[in-house]
């Protein structure tokens, strides 16, 4: 018996370095469900099937239950490590610091003459180090293209706006339908909030704000908008189409104007861009025009994922 | 040991990515690994914001009267935190997407129940 | 400043706004500007490859301002190869699985596909190029989102939806590493750039100074660059994701993406910390003891697995194994060994898959090996791009793995300790273990025997794309194996702009 099932096991291998005979059961690692009862099932099977089987069966148990243990105790582990790495870190706001050294000097003393800025992080984020915020915005672009992908429901027979109001009526019944009170408040209040969006846009270069918190707070007014009247409204001004142009129109016209600072700031020409008196509102450069584009973009991406995650459309 | 509780800010931001790595790995739902993954970017934010800070120092808006770079805090990393921040939101609307998609095709958020279930079907 | 050095900005752009230009153009269209806008990007760095040949690498600032206040890009001869390469194979791998693009992705969609993939390729260039660790970090996450979109666009998603769950929680661990490894650089040292950062660093080493928290970066960084980049204890996610996803991104993804993560990790440990500070942590022996052991059990598992596809993820993981064995030798020729490796695999890995692709055609759709027995008869010319690419991933000269192995043995002998025993043992299983499973797919896939599958009838139409993209896979991967010498040289050349 011994001898046999040596000479078959031998017999298998020999197919299998051959290619022939792919042994499918017995060398691979099958799916774990169906695996364990045949071999367990078995009279003959070898006690590492028998091992295999048991802790197919049963370890998944005992490690579900060892599991919080380790977990708790990898964490905590990796807490304090964190906490003795605290321990040997520079002090918190002393001046000894080595974040306080000639990069800062220069961000702040010559900030106003060479960007034109009087806050500082919009100078930095937007001209010292302005390739970065271009790909952040990039970043968001790349999640509302993903998030499509995702989740858009695009029927074949006839648009997808269909689809999407079907969705939304049969959503309005367990909802209060045109509800006056949301409604009269949202007349109110969407103009002022678009215009507060607005005015953070544009002051980023003079007091906090810029681009991406003045576009988040239109993006909410528009939200605010959708929900209280519905996608048939706010299609009127501010359809599929609509919302496509302007969101990749800004995020070229925003690589554009980046791209021109950067070609003639590499090679030591001057750009035409006048940085105006600071302090003013028209000024700054490059950094107001930023902002504004910016602003739309995020806001047009904050509205989307909205509508994509409600609706599965827009 | 007492400079951990000079540097008592990037230590509380240490504590909250702690809670919030945990939280990744202890549950297996998949809303509390996202909130998990926010708390540990939360984490992460603190930290770097904490390093700019100046005992005494004026906020970064340049002030025509105040000359002189030690009479204000660095700028530089609440730069960085209002790029990290943006990257944050999208990847959390990439991962709450994924969670839609899966509850629609598996009916149940926890990933070791999807994990099994998937295991188990056709290709 | 010559026109030249313009070039990988203007190709860095024109791939930034395809991204953005494809959403608008419907399927086909889209396909078209994807495809001539990465052609004019491997133009443009190639021009820029010989540019740094002759006259060296330079530093390009973003803006009007240098170093330690405004960003900046650094060409050097091996950065530019890189992309270069980078894009080719880009192109190749779109082309050969251009079918399965049509098929598996829904039809409303498939611009965004395009999409991605110009994202991805930006990020390359950037990753490939960058000499700021913060745009280092913006980029691993655009980098992140658009391998995970490419993994899950399947139309039928099923497998590849929980696969693109796993690889993203992983991979957004890894960049959470990474972050916060850059935020404790930055603390210490309070520079975001290459050069001063490691002006700084090497100062501080030498004076003692914050050495803890110097360790602590070292190894979340190198930690979480692994996770995204499939070393051994952290590989989990590669089968699943690379098994189920569809032709174009399993080649993308595993001849490129990988090598992307690690050759920044590469960048970063030589230009910011420097090989010597790296010793002195014991980095490279932990990298060299991960990779060896990547190198073997990426290979164990490949042997007991019957779908075509995972069997070479699992052979992909074995190959990043060889990455980090050169790199955890730590000498200037184990840094070399590692780039030619990265070339190496990233023109074998996605011939490979385009060419299971093609196994797939004639098999009706399914991956299992069994049902390919014959593929290779029915289906020539995946059947020659697929003996290719094996006889590379086993080291037979004249092909790219030859080089490989030849540069990693080299570098091993020249570092003369326990390393080097190690190193030629390692190598030397690897590549039993290479032909052990190797060859048996081999010969199933060109067995005479039409018993064993009911796709007996089905043979190849052939498209002219994808004959476009097998020939030239295959010519450059013969090329880089019989250029060796040119290659390393350039390679030695542009070692010093790495920060040796």
């Amino acid at each position: 018996m011994n001898s046999q099932e040596n000479k078959h096991k031998l017999q298998l291998f020999v197919d299998w370095v051959n290619g022939d005979n792919m042994p499918e059961e017995e060398y691979s690692l099958g799916e774990p469900v169906f695996e364990e009862e045949k071999a367990a099932k078995e009279p003959g099977a070898s006690p590492w099937n028998r091992f295999h089987a048991w802790v197919e069966a049963n370890g998944r148990a005992s490690v579900k239950k060892v599991y919080p243990v380790i977990c708790v105790l990898l964490c905590l582990s990796f807490l304090s490590l964190l906490l003795v790495l605290v321990a040997h870190l520079p002090s918190f706001g002393e001046l000894a610091n080595p974040g306080f050294n000639e990069v800062q000097q220069v961000y702040i003393e010559n900030v106003v003459e060479d960007t034109g800025a009087v806050n500082a992080v919009s100078g930095i984020i937007l001209n010292y180090r302005g390739y970065d915020t271009l790909n952040e915005a990039h970043v968001l672009f790349v999640a509302v293209a993903a998030v499509t992908v995702l989740l858009r429901i695009d029927r074949h027979k006839g648009t997808s706006m269909d689809v999407v109001y079907e969705k939304e009526e049969s959503d309005q019944r367990y909802e209060p339908h045109h509800d006056p009170i949301l409604r009269k408040t949202t007349k109110i209040l969407v103009p002022f909030i678009l215009l507060f969006g607005l005015y953070i846009m544009m002051n980023g270069h003079l007091s906090p704000g810029g681009g991406f918190s003045g576009g988040a707070i239109a993006g909410a007014g528009l939200i605010l908008f959708l929900m209280a009247f519905g996608f048939k409204k706010i299609e009127r001004f501010f359809g599929e189409k609509v919302y496509q142009i302007v969101r990749v129109g800004a995020l070229l016209i925003y690589t554009v104007l980046m791209t021109y600072f950067i070609l003639m700031g590499a090679n030591q020409l001057a750009n035409g861009i006048p940085l105006g008196e600071p302090g003013a509102l028209f000024s700054a450069g490059i950094i107001l025009p930023i902002n504004l584009v910016v602003g739309l973009e995020v806001a047009c991406t904050m509205y989307g994922l909205f509508a994509f995650f409600r609706k599965g459309g827009l | 040991m007492d400079q951990l509780f000079v540097n008592y800010v990037q230590a509380a931001a240490v504590i909250i990515y702690g809670i919030g790595f945990f939280t990744l790995f202890f549950n297996p739902n998949m809303i509390k690994k996202i909130i998990g993954f926010d708390m540990m970017d939360s984490g992460i934010f603190l930290f770097l914001t904490a390093q700019g800070f100046l005992y005494g120092g004026h906020d970064p808006i340049v002030d025509p009267e105040l000359v002189g770079a030690q009479n204000y805090i660095n700028p530089l990393p609440t730069g960085l935190v209002l790029t990290g921040i943006v990257v944050g939101v999208s990847v959390s609307a990439f991962m709450l997407a994924l969670t839609v998609r899966l509850y629609y095709r598996y009916h149940t958020l926890n990933l070791d129940e999807i994990i099994r279930l998937a295991r188990k079907e056709e290709d | 400043m010559e026109l030249v050095q313009n070039f990988p900005l203007l190709s860095i752009i024109i791939m930034t706004s395809c991204g953005a230009i494809c959403t608008l153009l419907k399927g086909k269209a889209a396909k078209w500007y994807c495809l001539v806008c990465l052609a004019a990007t491997l133009a443009l760095n190639l021009f820029a490859f010989f540019y740094t040949l002759q006259n060296g690498a330079y530093v390009y600032y973003m803006g009007r301002w240098s170093a330690p206040w405004g960003n900046e890009i650094k060409v050097g001869v091996i950065e530019a190869l890189l992309a270069s390469a980078f894009a080719f194979v880009m192109i190749l791998s779109v082309l050969g699985g251009l079918e399965h693009i049509l098929e598996d992705v829904e039809s409303t969609k498939v611009n965004l596909y395009f999409v991605m993939i110009a994202f991805l390729m930006l990020t390359l260039l950037i990753l490939v190029y960058t000499n700021d660790i913060f745009t280092a970090y913006v980029f691993v996450e655009i980098n992140t989102i658009a391998s995970c979109a490419l993994v899950m666009m399947r139309y039928k998603p099923g497998k590849t939806l929980v696969a693109t769950t796993k690889y993203m929680i992983m991979s957004l661990l890894g960049s959470s590493l990474f972050l916060f490894a850059v935020c404790i650089l930055y603390n210490i040292t309070g520079h975001l750039l290459m050069e001063p950062m490691g002006q700084e660093v090497r100062r501080l080493y030498a004076e003692g100074q914050y050495l803890f928290p110097l360790t602590v970066a070292i190894a979340f960084m190198g930690v979480g660059l692994s996770i995204k980049g499939a070393l051994f204890p952290f590989h989990t996610w590669l089968p699943d994701a690379h098994g189920s996803a569809t032709t174009t991104s399993s080649a993308v993804l595993s001849g490129l993406v990988l090598k992307g993560y690690i050759f920044l990790l590469i960048k970063i440990y030589c230009r910011v910390i420097g090989l010597d500070v790296l010793a002195g942590d014991h980095m490279p022996d932990v990298l060299f003891l991960f990779g060896a052991a990547a190198m073997v059990i990426g290979s164990v598992r490949a042997m007991q697995q019957t779908d075509l596809k995972r069997l070479l993820a699992y052979s992909s993981i074995s190959q990043v194994g060889y990455i980090f064995v050169g790199l955890g030798l730590g000498t200037e020729a184990g840094i070399a060994a590692a780039i030619v490796q990265i070339l190496a695999h990233a023109v074998t890995k996605p011939m490979l898959f385009c060419a299971a692709g093609g196994f797939m055609n004639v098999s009706g759709g399914s991956r299992k090996l069994q049902d390919m027995t014959g593929a290779g008869r029915r289906d020539p010319l995946s059947g020659a791009a697929f003996l290719v690419g094996v006889f590379s991933m086993i080291g037979i000269p004249l092909f790219a793995g030859f080089t490989t192995k030849l540069t990693l043995t080299q570098a091993a002998l020249g570092h003369g300790s326990v390393k080097c025993v190690l190193a030629l043992i390692v190598i030397i299983v690897s590549t039993v273990l290479n032909a052990l499973y190797y060859i048996p797919t081999v010969s199933t896939l060109f067995s005479a025997r039409n018993d064993l599958t009911p796709y007996r009838n089905r043979y190849a139409h052939y498209h002219v794309p994808y004959v476009a993209a097998m020939v030239l896979f295959m010519i450059v991967n013969i090329c880089v194996g019989t250029l060796a010498g040119p290659l390393l040289e350039a390679i030695y050349a542009g070692l010093p702009s790495l920060g040796m």
